[in-house]
């Protein structure tokens, strides 16, 4: 009876992958943003650092580019659809939904990856292993995008067991090929939740290169104004 | 004070490019160099623009020093509605090489600048359309230009009308699909000239290939950094490579259908940092069975305040 009693408080312990992957969610999703961001993009010995500011809501983002270099590029996504503010001639161009995975400002992310609102919502787990990495108790969870419009078809997860918070994201295309690696490097607490704010990118198609990106400012599910995601204020 | 006032709001980058260009066939060559400063001012619903700078060109047997406004205006944006004074650029219907109302070199490269025109321009956008008008002041105010633009946009389309009123009035449509593929067609009437022009632009792995066509009744002007082109026919295909930022390569392969003459341009720039960036390529193009032969190079120094 005792016996059996511990094999059901053991079962009950056992988190399912489900919801841990909910959890993560729970950490990394957001209705709306405000935030002042940092890229660092690196190859070799050379690197470019790019500063901008922006917002997002649901589906749609607006970038504005702070560092005095690229001073005046905006750029806003609503919907499927792209737009480029380019100063030099005050107009904007239209590019289309399949722009968007093309890579944000030639660094290893695109614009799919900075700016889901909820990355994970397309995946269901395969499986997951319990794993332990200098002294920490990690899950290591493999996910599959089910519905065909995530990004990457599979990622492995390594997920803090404390926090729900994923370290180390590795991206897969279909045919099991792994094209990116990502590492966050420092978290913040925002609204009791552990969020990313720092993380370094590599894409494994380039050679010695990978992108930092830091969020240097970052305010989580605030009140964002309509007209910000307007063509008249990409303009203005 | 208030001068401190006004630098906390704007934003000035000073370049120094230096350009040359060199042509094997018939031994010329040209050398620019030119410091710049683009610098924008905005406050509340205003906003000041400059381009402009010193340049000197040196040509086998000729120097020309001067200064040059590319652009420079004041600009008052309220919601939707903007009102723009001074020299400006104004491109209707789309903007790419072969756009009939695109005046640059084909080939831009690093020391080349949009030149405007000066005038008032009156425009409205929202989500789904825009409209503009633009008097463009020429020599005096006898001489002028008045060009407008409506367009409508809806999903994946847009359809637009433009005209240019000069001696007598021209008419010119476009529109434009953007799913996976994006097409652009354009079409302008104007002095019993016909202009046409298309362009298919898709992306294809690392690569974003457009794909252009221009058709005039009569003969129009081309510029490709210092070769001129009369023709009336010309396919292009260009190729540019939007992950590379350091090191970035571009290709343009065009036919002079008239003349029969093909070209390549390749185009490679070469970024050190957000400060130096360089700037090479070659252009060949063959002519009576004769390949002509062309190099250039260039480096642009830019600082950002």
């Amino acid at each position: 009876m005792f016996e059996k009693l511990i094999f059901y408080v053991i079962i009950l312990q056992q988190i399912s992958p489900n919801t841990i992957l909910e959890q993560i969610r729970k950490n990394t999703s957001y209705r709306t943003s405000k935030f002042y961001a940092e890229l660092e993009i690196k190859k070799g010995k050379r690197n470019l650092i790019k500063l901008f500011k922006g917002f997002s809501k649901v589906n749609e983002f607006y970038i504005e580019f702070v560092n005095p270099e690229d001073k005046g590029i905006k750029y806003l996504k609503i919907k499927e659809n792209l737009y480029l503010y380019l100063p030099e001639i005050d107009d904007i161009v239209r590019f289309s939904g399949d722009m968007l995975k093309q890579s944000f400002m030639g660094s290893d992310l695109s614009y799919e990856d900075i700016m889901q609102e909820d990355p994970l919502k397309f995946y269901k787990p395969l499986k997951i292993i319990d794993t332990l990495i200098n002294t920490k108790k990690l899950y290591s969870l493999e996910i599959i995008d089910t519905t065909g419009k995530a990004p990457y078809y599979c990622i492995k997860l390594l997920v803090d067991k404390e926090n729900y918070i994923w370290i180390k994201e590795e991206l897969f295309t279909k045919t099991g090929r792994k094209i990116k690696e990502v590492e966050a490097i420092e978290f913040k607490k925002i609204n009791d939740r552990y969020f990313p704010i720092s993380i370094i990118m590599r894409d494994l198609r380039i050679k010695d290169s990978y992108t930092k990106f830091t969020l240097l400012e970052i305010e989580l599910d605030v009140p964002v104004p309509d007209y910000i995601f307007r063509l008249d204020y990409l303009k203005k | 004070m208030k001068i401190f006032f006004l630098l906390l709001f704007a934003n000035f980058k000073i370049s120094f490019d230096t350009f040359l260009f060199y042509e094997f066939k018939n031994l010329n060559y040209w050398i620019l160099f030119s410091p710049n400063l683009v610098s924008s001012y905005s406050f509340k619903c205003f906003r000041i623009y400059f381009n402009g700078g010193y340049y000197f060109i040196k040509i086998k047997d000729a120097s020309i020093t001067d200064f040059k406004i590319y652009q420079g205006y004041i600009k008052f944006q309220n919601k939707g509605i903007e009102l723009k004074i001074g020299k400006m650029v104004f491109i209707p219907g789309f903007v790419g090489i072969l756009n009939p109302f695109y005046k640059q070199p084909i080939l831009e490269n690093i020391s080349s600048y949009l030149d405007g025109e000066k005038g008032v321009l009156l425009g409205f956008i929202n989500k789904s359309f825009s409209s503009t008008i633009f008097y463009v002041y020429k020599n005096s105010l006898k001489e002028y230009e008045i060009r407008s633009q409506f367009f409508i946009e809806k999903e994946k389309f847009r359809t637009g009308i433009f005209s240019v009123i000069e001696r007598k009035p021209s008419i010119g449509l476009y529109g434009a699909y953007f799913g996976k593929i994006i097409l652009k067609v354009q079409g302008f009437h104007q002095d019993s000239n016909i202009k046409f022009c298309f362009n298919l632009e898709n992306q294809i792995k690392n690569m974003f290939i457009s794909f252009w066509g221009y058709f005039c009744k009569y003969e129009e002007f081309f510029s490709v950094i210092a070769f001129p082109l009369f023709t009336k026919k010309i396919l292009a295909l260009e190729i540019k490579f939007p992950k590379k930022i350091f090191e970035i390569p571009y290709i343009l392969i065009f036919y002079d259908v008239d003349n029969k003459i093909p070209f390549l341009i390749f185009d490679f720039k070469y970024m050190i940092n957000n400060n130096v960036f360089f700037e090479t390529g070659f252009i060949t193009n063959k002519e009576n069975k004769n390949f002509n032969f062309s190099i250039y190079g260039g480096a642009k120094f830019l600082f950002g305040l």
